[in-house]
């Protein structure tokens, strides 16, 4: 592969154009090529300057934003392996006793929190979905019994399931799966797209919207139950 | 836009231990990352120092992204509770009591120079980078220009810019290209005529 070939490669991996394979390919030899990886860091530099985004520099005796990061991250350790989708044990000869426990547990789970949330309720806002008998509340008991089953902690992304079990009492869904993941390319799509639009275009009522709807999912690294609570 | 697929590449990699990986995410976005800062930090630095914190938040976080919405969705939310609570423990730092409250204006301006960190040699930097650029862009035939304006500004996919110019997907690929390297030619004349190091820069 030529030069010219090498680096129009390296553009449409910028911008994420290129498929998986090569992507990958391209990605090994960045990694390896420091005359590539300056000129990644280029490409990011003209994309700042078309977008009118300030040019991070370093001033003052401060080494520049990335640089401070790349220091601070030698301290850090390594990141611990990926952890594999959660095992959801075998049921065992003799072990229908600890199954009928735990759907004990999890329909008193269920039983307090439909409690609790038409407390907080005014009886006329109560939707259909907020019901003992509603499909969506046994989504929202689905949702969170494999993670705490799991022990794993959900993603900040993944964290707007919580988001989503917030909401799912206020609007009710047609079809979850389907959904959540349009609303995820929504969301991407405002997030990617609320960078580049004017100031005023930005400040819309959907971006903001949108703005405030993430606040919480990220939260959930640090927001407490009570909190997501008190934003429902 | 979709950078959804080099993104997860190189998040596959800072997740298999690659550090570096996560320095071409850092220098992909950091200037967006700060821009957003900037709207709830009226100081540059104090956005760097935020946007810094962020990126390092996410970093540890990492473990945790299975890739279900864009990283930079995923960033942008980090940056931003990030830019919150940095307000708010901001709010009840003891420095803050150092100021005079009977005279704001005076306070702000005092805060304002502490936090000054751009030296004229920077700002001189800067203004040369974002002529040479705006300069380069000019230059460009009329196809090049509107490729990299829908890519860049108006963060259109290639197939949606093909769409839009009428012309294949892999045209629009090279003209962005060609595009880049025009106005990456004229930058390495600034950074070899002395004026920085692009790796600081970028």
């Amino acid at each position: 592969m030529n030069e010219t070939e090498r680096d129009s490669q390296l553009s449409a991996l910028f911008d994420g154009e290129l498929a998986a394979d090569p992507a990958a390919l391209v990605t090994r030899r960045l990694l390896k090529d420091p005359a590539l990886r300056a000129t990644w860091g280029r490409y990011a530099l003209i994309g700042a300057v078309l977008r009118q985004e300030p040019l991070l520099q370093p001033a003052g005796g401060r080494a520049d934003l990335a640089d401070r990061v790349r220091q601070s991250l030698l301290a850090e350790p390594e990141l611990a392996p990926v952890a594999p989708p959660p095992v959801f044990a075998q049921p065992r000869a003799g072990g229908w006793r600890r199954g009928l426990t735990g759907a004990a547990l999890a329909a008193s789970v269920a039983a307090v929190a439909l409690l609790v949330l038409r407390w907080q309720m005014p009886v006329a806002e109560v939707p259909l979905a907020a019901q003992p008998s509603s499909p969506s509340g046994a989504v929202v008991v689905a949702n969170v019994a494999p993670q705490a089953a799991s022990g794993v902690l959900p993603e900040p992304v993944v964290s707007s399931s919580v988001e989503d079990v917030a909401h799912s009492y206020t609007t009710p869904r047609q079809a979850a799966p389907s959904g959540a993941r349009l609303a995820a390319h929504l969301v991407d799509y405002v997030v990617a797209h609320s960078d580049y639009a004017s100031p005023g275009v930005r400040l819309s009522s959907l971006s903001a919207q949108m703005s405030g709807s993430m606040d919480p999912a990220e939260n959930t690294v640090e927001m407490t139950k009570d909190e997501v609570g008190a934003r429902r | 836009m979709s950078d959804d697929v080099s993104d997860l590449v190189l998040v596959q990699r800072v997740q298999a231990g690659e550090k570096a990986a996560f320095d071409l995410l850092v220098r992909k976005y950091q200037h967006r990352v700060v821009k957003l800062v900037m709207r709830y930090m009226r100081q540059p630095a104090d956005a760097e120092d935020v946007a810094q914190e962020a990126f390092i938040k996410a970093y540890r976080a990492l473990p945790q992204f299975r890739g279900e919405s864009a990283f930079y969705t995923w960033l942008y939310r980090i940056a931003i509770n990030t830019a919150k609570n940095a307000i708010v423990s901001r709010a009840r730092s003891p420095v803050e009591y150092d100021l005079d409250l009977q005279n704001t204006e005076e306070s702000y301006d005092l805060q304002s120079r502490l936090a000054d960190h751009d030296t004229p040699e920077a700002l001189v930097l800067a203004e040369e980078i974002r002529t040479v650029v705006n300069q380069a862009m000019d230059a460009l035939p009329e196809d090049l220009r509107t490729a990299i304006v829908l890519r860049e500004l108006d963060g259109q996919s290639y197939e949606a810019i093909a769409a839009t110019m009428d012309c294949p997907v892999g045209t629009v690929r090279s003209r962005i290209f060609r595009a880049r390297e025009a106005i990456d030619r004229r930058l390495l004349q600034v950074f070899d005529g002395g004026l920085g190091r692009v790796e600081e820069l970028a």
